[in-house]
């Protein structure tokens, strides 16, 4: 393996990992304060019993994403320095907006964990609500990266001082809605199919939530349908290269490029087949049998898998490229470390402890939240 | 060419103050959490081994209790970890030829560490009950400890480095030619490091932006893993995670001594334990620290002479210290040379310009960072004097001594130390945050000590006053958030603590 690879494989990794938890707190981030406006609407107990569950594992989520946040920052600055400065620097006010939105979005997260039931209703939404505006704050930032990889827009300006040039990426407001659509949807539709599993027991509250979950989730996969679609058009047209890549013979460009992933996209849309299928299966399908299990099962995963499996869609075609300039590029290896030799048992170590690592960790949240251990108490607020 | 030098760097000069503020700020609100993080363990450990051993259920019931605030502070210094971590790399984006290099090695590392405490964190909080053999569930709390502490040597490790540059062997004796010693082993290409320091002079920062340039200089770093034998490395590390177990103990100490105060009368005897416990914890640290305090003494001493002269307060033409000329040269009448002795070797620096800054902004931080400096000293005397008496107290023959020396004060010696318990509080988060200001500011001008100074190193973005200010008010909304929450936490478990049938 060459060092670009592995620093390749080793930003891939930790982005996909980094962008599926990420997705999760914004989606959580959403639907935590949606689903307590809902609950005071119509006064529903059981429902607000909902809303305070997906905060809390919206809060685990964030401990998460914060831990790959730091793999990621990581294995950017010691990888690819260089990049890593032009990117802060080139990109430096939507990073300050995503940096802003952090930082506003976890003080409101205790905030509004920590004032549940001792403030108004009306006040304690509000908080929530702020509390999501911070969550998206973040890809309304971090997601100019992206952009900013696949059509370098505003470079120039930026350099000069005109921070706000690259704004002007025609790639970035689809992208970005995608991004913020996909995230809800990600969320809302796994919420659904959780609670519609566990509503096989026979209780009311989860039948609420799970139906409640399809109601914010189909509309914001509607939408994150109708901007993905947009998206691809625009990066046919900006980004040929990725565009080529990944659409393979529907792009109009068909260049050729390092990896094909044509048939991946095919697989993609294969799965994002499913969780329509499966969410509108739900809709209708009211009877909790083992046809409706099975679609829950079936939405639960391709919901969980479906937001990774786009971010490596979105990642991987750009090799061995690191930016892309409509039919080529400026290659990784122009940015990849050269001051020093980073020794190749570092990446290799990394990766396997890291899923040996984030195993563990995924099992420690299934057997707190899904298995209930006995004698198993969140500290506070309860 | 000259002058746009010049106002390259006048204009960094003027972003750079501005970046520090938020910067400073930034670093103690994270501090302010990793202090609890890194030193609630111990005592959370200490309670729930004592519960164990002697199936005390208030040890435990209290281990418990206390463990939830670990938790929550955990996270909080978790997440203002990630933002100080970007916010660095985005604001002094020029460091990343340091952490692109020297730091590397320890960065990486550390991340194993941190998943390691937030897998076995989570274990640990939500297993309480799981294991009939309990042993299972101090030992997951060991190894959250032995991660936290893993942690705190490896992001120490990058702060060594700014301090003490280990690796770039005899480059430093050439820059500033007091420091007649090696740094490491010459694990750098010294032409390519001094390129990188002269780009970045030249350009500021944005000697990072040209590619060709960052790729012509080579290989700058041979030996990654050179850091991690930094002298600097070992005694920061002890010096600094002790403070914070000296801090924390004290202050679960007072809630202890608060609650022997004004809880149930009939419980005294219950919180009297546990004050015992965590005082020892706090007294124990106490004890040691004069012995991390001088190792990170004779480091400084060695490697970095300016912050020394300024941190003891030497005059410019330097002086004698018996106490000091004993602990370091064996001679009570040995004279240290002051600044003047040094501003006059400048001249043979390879970079005279550098070797004044670094003398000038040791000696115009002097009067700061030496009250900081002796403020910290005496509050670790007091610290190590309040443990004595701690220890004292065991033994039958002292403990009578200070019980007739107290009940002149009208105190006995378990009211003293139970009252002493709030003061220390207070004394050890003063020598905590003292301390660190020292470590840094005696380093200014440097980033990294002898070769890159702050204002090379701040991103060429405009950093406004208005953008200062609303970073700082959110990092300020951190800190009274966080510790509201954590205050609430603190209450509620005591709360539940008081009325627990204990398990």
């Amino acid at each position: 393996m060459t060092s670009v690879w592995i620093g390749f494989l080793m930003l891939g990794v930790t982005i996909v990992a980094h962008i599926f938890l990420v997705s999760l707190v914004l989606g959580l981030a959403v639907m935590a304060p949606i689903i307590e406006y809902w609950a005071y609407r119509t006064g529903d107990k059981e429902l607000e019993a909902v809303a305070k569950d997906t905060l809390k594992y919206m809060a685990v989520s964030e401990l998460a994403a914060g831990v790959w946040a730091t793999w990621f920052t990581v294995a950017l600055a010691g990888f690819w320095p260089q990049l890593t400065f032009i990117a802060t620097d080139v990109l430096f006010y939507p990073l300050t907006i995503a940096l802003f939105g952090v930082m506003l979005g976890i003080p409101l997260m205790a905030v509004y964990w920590y004032t549940w039931d001792t403030v108004s209703k009306k006040l304690h939404i509000a908080i929530g609500s702020f509390m999501a505006l911070g969550a998206m704050l973040v890809p309304t930032g971090f997601n100019m990266i992206f952009a900013f990889l696949d059509d370098p827009v505003g470079m120039a300006g930026a350099l000069h001082g005109n921070g706000w040039a690259v704004f002007a990426n025609p790639l970035y407001p689809d992208f970005t809605f995608h991004r913020i659509t996909a995230a809800i949807s990600m969320a809302a539709l796994a919420i659904s199919a959780i609670y519609s599993l566990k509503a096989s027991t026979g209780e009311k509250r989860y039948l609420k939530a799970s139906k409640f979950g399809l109601y914010v989730g189909l509309p914001a996969l509607l939408l994150a349908s109708i901007s993905g679609a947009a998206y691809a058009l625009e990066l046919d047209k900006y980004s040929p290269y990725v565009a080529s890549s990944v659409l393979g013979p529907l792009s109009a460009t068909s260049l050729s490029t390092y990896f094909h992933l044509y048939p991946a996209f095919v697989g993609f849309m294969g799965i994002v087949t499913l969780i329509w299928a499966a969410s509108i299966f739900n809709v209708l399908h009211q009877a909790f049998d083992w046809a409706k299990k099975a679609s829950s099962w079936v939405l639960l995963v391709s919901v969980l898998v479906g937001v990774p499996y786009g971010e490596v869609l979105n990642d991987l075609p750009r090799y061995p490229y690191m930016v892309i300039t409509g039919t080529g590029g400026l290659p990784a290896s122009l940015f990849i470390n050269h001051w020093m030799d980073i020794p190749q048992v570092f990446a290799v170590a990394a990766l396997a402890v890291g899923a040996v690592l984030m195993a563990a960790f995924s099992y420690m949240i299934y057997l707190v939240f899904v298995s209930k251990l006995p004698g198993n108490k969140v500290s506070g607020g309860e | 060419m000259r002058c746009d030098g010049v106002l390259v760097l006048l204009s960094s000069a003027s972003q750079a103050n501005l970046a520090e503020y938020m910067t400073i700020l930034g670093i103690y609100v994270h501090a302010w959490f990793l202090v609890f993080a890194v030193g609630l363990p111990y005592v959370v450990l200490v309670f729930e081994w004592v519960g164990i051993r002697h199936r005390d259920a208030v040890y435990l019931t209290a281990a418990r209790k206390t463990s939830y605030v670990w938790g929550v502070s955990f996270a909080a210094g978790a997440a203002t970890g990630t933002l100080v971590e970007f916010g660095l790399v985005q604001v002094w984006s020029g460091s990343l030829a340091a952490i692109g290099t020297y730091m590397f090695s320890v960065m990486f590392l550390e991340l194993f560490a941190f998943m390691t405490e937030v897998v076995f964190v989570v274990l640990y909080i939500y297993t309480w009950d799981r294991y009939a053999y309990r042993w299972i569930h101090w030992l997951f709390g060991l190894i959250v400890l032995l991660g936290s502490n893993v942690s705190a040597f490896m992001i120490l490790g990058a702060n060594s480095f700014m301090n003490v540059p280990w690796g770039t062997g005899t480059l430093l004796d050439r820059v500033l030619p007091w420091e007649k010693v090696t740094y490491g082993p010459q694990a750098s290409n010294l032409s390519a490091l001094l390129a990188l320091a002269a780009a970045l002079s030249t350009r500021g920062s944005s000697a990072l932006s040209n590619v060709t340039l960052g790729n012509s200089l080579g290989r700058i770093l041979t030996s990654p893993m050179v850091i991690l034998s930094d002298p600097d490395l070992p005694a920061t590390f002890l010096h600094t995670v002790d403070a914070a177990i000296i801090v924390v103990s004290f202050e679960v100490s007072s809630v202890l001594a608060y609650l022997y105060f004004r809880g149930d009368p009939n419980r005294r005897a219950e919180f009297l334990g546990l004050f015992r416990k965590s005082f020892g914890v706090a007294a124990v640290a106490s004890i040691l620290q004069p012995l991390f305090g001088d190792m990170a003494g004779r480091v400084e001493y060695a490697y970095q002479y300016t912050k020394f002269l300024a941190a003891e307060g030497f005059p410019p033409q330097g002086g004698q210290n018996p106490v000091l000329g004993i602990l370091l040269k064996g001679n009570p009448t040995y004279f240290f040379p002051g600044f003047s002795t040094l501003l006059s070797e400048t001249s043979s620096s390879v970079i005279p310009s550098a070797a004044r800054a670094t003398v000038l902004g040791a000696e115009e931080a002097e009067p700061l960072i030496f009250p900081l400096y002796y403020g910290m000293v005496i509050s670790g005397i007091v610290l190590f004097i309040l443990a004595a008496v701690y220890f004292a107290s065991f033994s039958a023959r002292l403990a009578g001594i200070l019980e007739s020396l107290f009940s002149s004060l009208g105190l006995g010696v378990e009211k003293f130390l139970l009252l002493s318990s709030f003061a220390g509080v207070i004394i050890s988060m003063f020598a905590g945050g003292a301390g660190w200001a020292v470590r840094e500011v005696g380093r200014h001008p440097w980033t990294v000590y002898g070769l890159i100074p702050y204002y090379d190193v701040v991103t060429p973005v405009p950093i406004t006053p208005a953008f200062v200010a609303a970073i700082m008010l959110l990092e300020l909304l951190i800190f009274v958030v966080g510790t509201a929450a954590i205050l609430w936490l603190v209450r509620s478990q005591v709360q539940e603590f008081l009325e627990a049938k204990n398990e």
